[in-house]
């Protein structure tokens, strides 16, 4: 195989995303760890449950804290490696990005913080909200539960290239979210 | 990806207890937390294997070329079986060594031995080969095991309530299996859309930026190297926090932390 800037490009993007996506699948599945440890406390009472939730909550800030850093330069690369992708499917995926970018702040960065600093200063019930949004937000923003999910739906237009033969005229698509919801995983 | 994930997670959370446990620097909560972890596992996988099996109809319908390549068929056929093993090549349009299951792709597949399943001579474009194939025999490889050890180690929760020494150490060992699941599955994915970056309409190709070799080889070395130090770091910090002693509840050090119960146990 030739190093020419294609070949390179592909090796670059893989590393990247190899590197990244491994902790976003142990934060993903880990939140509902923390939350099955946090209302095993409060049901019980049993200050073992507390001991694991701590414990596991500190992997669980390491780790997120590595997936933020490495999912950033994943973005930038659509912009400096395959800026044509972004060109061609841009209509479509960059609202996707734009959502998942305003959830990611809003939703999992104000839960998160809940979760990871303000145990001793909200209330037990307040703490257990957050650690209940937290897992569920996250996915939202990814992979998750609907089908109508940032991540994956860009993915799937990606994959299965309905989206860009939705009807349009001139640069406008007509991508509603129903149709969204509707493309093949 | 959400019961990827869940399993990662699991077998993380089981296999670092076990490893503390081996090296007897665990507590009672260490237990609760690897019962909590092969539990999960132990249900998870079955629900996986299943969403699996709907993912890989669905890829047939929309990205037949993706399969074609998972199973290295090269001809069109119908009862076409399954290749267990085998060394692709891709310039000999051939698996050499090739150990099949007879219709078991097929069945695999359509649902039906007689099924009929595109090759990939079949196809304009296809992905390379062998890394489709690798990766998809990695990924259902792992699977495999994980069945197996959380199955094996659930049974032994249910009649001992506790692990004997050899499911410790496989649990332990299996700590990151879930990584190279779905890094194996992830590159089924996305080496298998190749070359479409959008399926039939966009190749990768047309849309990569033409820098200068000099600057994506200096880009791409830089990324590597921040990526072994942090992966270093990682699993270092993960270290430090499992090797230190599990607290008992008189060394309980959590300053506010008080019983929300109202008991102190």
């Amino acid at each position: 195989m030739e190093l020419d800037p294609f070949v390179l490009s592909r090796i670059q993007f893989a590393a990247n995303i190899t590197f990244h996506i491994l902790f976003p699948t142990i934060t993903i599945g880990l939140g509902w760890f923390l939350l099955f440890f946090r209302v095993r406390y409060t049901q019980t009472g049993n200050m073992y449950w507390e001991h694991a939730y701590n414990f596991w909550v500190k992997v669980y800030a390491l780790t997120f804290a590595l997936g933020v850093v490495s999912g950033i330069t994943m973005s930038f690369q659509f912009g400096t490696n395959w800026p044509g992708f972004m060109e061609r499917t841009g209509n479509i995926a960059g609202p996707l990005l734009g959502y998942e970018v305003l959830t990611a702040f809003f939703l999992e960065a104000s839960f998160l913080g809940i979760m990871l600093f303000g145990k001793q200063r909200v209330s037990n019930r307040t703490h257990l909200i957050s650690t209940f949004w937290w897992p569920s937000a996250h996915p939202c923003r990814r992979f998750g539960f609907s089908r109508s999910i940032p991540g994956c739906t860009r993915r799937r237009v990606m994959r299965s290239g309905k989206g860009s033969s939705l009807p349009r005229v001139g640069r406008r698509s007509f991508l509603t979210p129903r149709s969204l919801i509707a493309l093949p995983t | 990806m959400m019961l990827a994930s869940l399993l990662t997670s699991a077998f993380l959370v089981a296999g670092v207890c076990a490893w503390r446990m081996i090296q007897g620097v665990d507590g009672p909560a260490t237990k609760m937390v690897l019962k909590t972890g092969i539990y999960t596992a132990a249900i998870i996988i079955p629900l996986q294997i299943l969403a699996g099996d709907l993912h890989g109809l669905n890829t047939l319908e929309h990205q037949p070329a993706k399969v074609a390549a998972m199973e290295a068929v090269w001809e069109t056929e119908k009862g076409a079986g399954f290749t267990l093993i085998g060394l692709p090549d891709e310039e000999a349009r051939e698996t050499r060594f090739a150990l099949k299951i007879p219709y078991a792709a097929s069945l695999i597949l359509t649902h039906e031995l007689e099924g009929e399943v595109k090759g990939l001579n079949d196809f304009e474009a296809h992905p390379p080969v062998a890394p489709v194939f690798w990766s998809f025999r990695v990924m259902t490889g792992v699977g495999t095991l994980m069945l197996l050890v959380s199955w094996w180690g659930a049974w032994q929760l249910f009649r001992r309530g506790a692990l004997n020494n050899l499911a410790l150490r496989a649990v332990s060992l299996m700590t990151f299996s879930g990584w190279v699941a779905s890094v194996a599955g992830w590159y089924v994915t996305e080496i298998g859309r190749q070359p479409w970056i959008v399926q039939g309409l966009v190749s990768t190709a047309d849309v990569v930026a033409q820098h200068p070799t000099a600057t994506l080889s200096g880009t791409l070395f830089g990324y590597v190297g921040l990526y072994i130090a942090l992966m270093i770091a990682y699993m270092k910090a993960l270290r430090i926090m499992a090797v230190k002693p599990a607290k008992t509840l008189e060394q309980d050090s959590n300053p506010l932390g008080t019983p929300l119960m109202g008991t102190s146990a």
